[in-house]
């Protein structure tokens, strides 16, 4: 992958997670963040969830990774912007996928910036982001 | 039936101004760095292989890009019935149950092994909005990472949703 070559409407290639309750509970434990409503059926319940639901800010970690197996080390992440629009439970399937929207290298600094998506199995959209990509 | 814990639009208006500086006592190291990154099943060498990052722009190993983001030095403090710490309860001042509704990262600089990290959260902004699920206060706070040189590693904008009562 090279900055040359990156056109706007180029996918980022995406990645695809499974919600399994192992790594739920290891995103808890590394983040120490013990909401119950992570792990525990009946207490998600009584807040209103379906079952066992992911903490958003893990969207986070694996846009990031979705972004960095990408670039590798050519660039560096500058920022990363995401809207939670539902919900996603233990069981589901998550697609990371990204897309192109601006490339520039104004003054030397050369920078692209990604529209971001993740849904689940039906399509469902969970997090609607951005990203602002700099390149070395 | 849902369990919900509301506040008031007042007690809601309240937070806006509301600080919370936290200091860690001890440094990253390359321990948290990899297990956030196998956590995750990020095997990129920028973690785990010293010479691959030391040859690299990074010039060493970095952390992961959002686990600046994660870091809770809040170790001390007993975890509630809900899993929650209280330190954050506390400093909320209210028994309410929260939801995330966004975060934007802002990226300064990459965390290294040896930063000392110290935090300020501020409520920077509360809007009150009518949504589906009925009224809710958008609290948006700022959070703002720096390492022991006071250089700013990268700032947190982020946006909780807190359910209002009628009060």
């Amino acid at each position: 992958m090279k900055f040359e070559d990156i056109k706007v409407g180029d996918p980022v290639p995406g990645l695809k997670q499974d919600v399994t309750i192992i790594g739920m509970a290891m995103y808890c434990g590394i983040t120490w963040d013990f909401a119950r409503q992570h792990y525990d059926h009946q207490f998600a319940g009584t807040l209103g969830y379906e079952g066992p639901v992911v903490d958003p800010q893990m969207y986070g970690a694996f846009l990031a990774r979705m972004l960095t197996d990408w670039i590798a080390e050519k660039g560096r992440i500058r920022r990363l912007a995401m809207r939670y629009m539902a919900p996603a439970y233990l069981g589901d399937t998550l697609s990371y996928s990204g897309k192109v929207a601006e490339v520039s290298s104004e003054q030397g600094n050369r920078h692209i910036r990604c529209e971001l998506f993740v849904e689940e199995q039906k399509g469902r959209v969970i997090v609607k982001g951005s990203a602002d990509v700099l390149f070395f | 039936m849902s369990r919900e814990k509301t506040i008031s639009a007042r007690q809601a208006r309240d937070l806006l101004g509301k600080e919370m500086i936290f200091q860690a006592s001890h440094p990253i190291g390359e321990e948290i760095i990899r297990r956030f990154a196998a956590t995750i099943g990020d095997w990129n060498p920028l973690y785990w292989d010293a010479g691959f990052a030391g040859k690299s722009p990074y010039g060493g190993i970095t952390a992961p890009p959002t686990l600046l983001f994660e870091l809770t030095y809040d170790l001390q403090t007993a975890i509630g019935e809900d899993g929650l710490y209280g330190g954050f309860r506390k400093w909320l001042g209210c028994d309410v149950n929260l939801q995330r509704a966004g975060n934007d990262y802002e990226m300064i600089q990459p965390v290294v092994p040896g930063d000392i990290i110290s935090f300020r959260r501020r409520v920077v902004d509360v809007q009150e909005k009518k949504g589906k699920k009925g009224r809710f206060a958008f609290l948006l706070s700022e959070v703002r990472y720096t390492n022991q040189r006071g250089e700013v590693l990268g700032i947190d904008r982020e946006t909780l949703a807190l359910p209002l009562n009628e009060d």
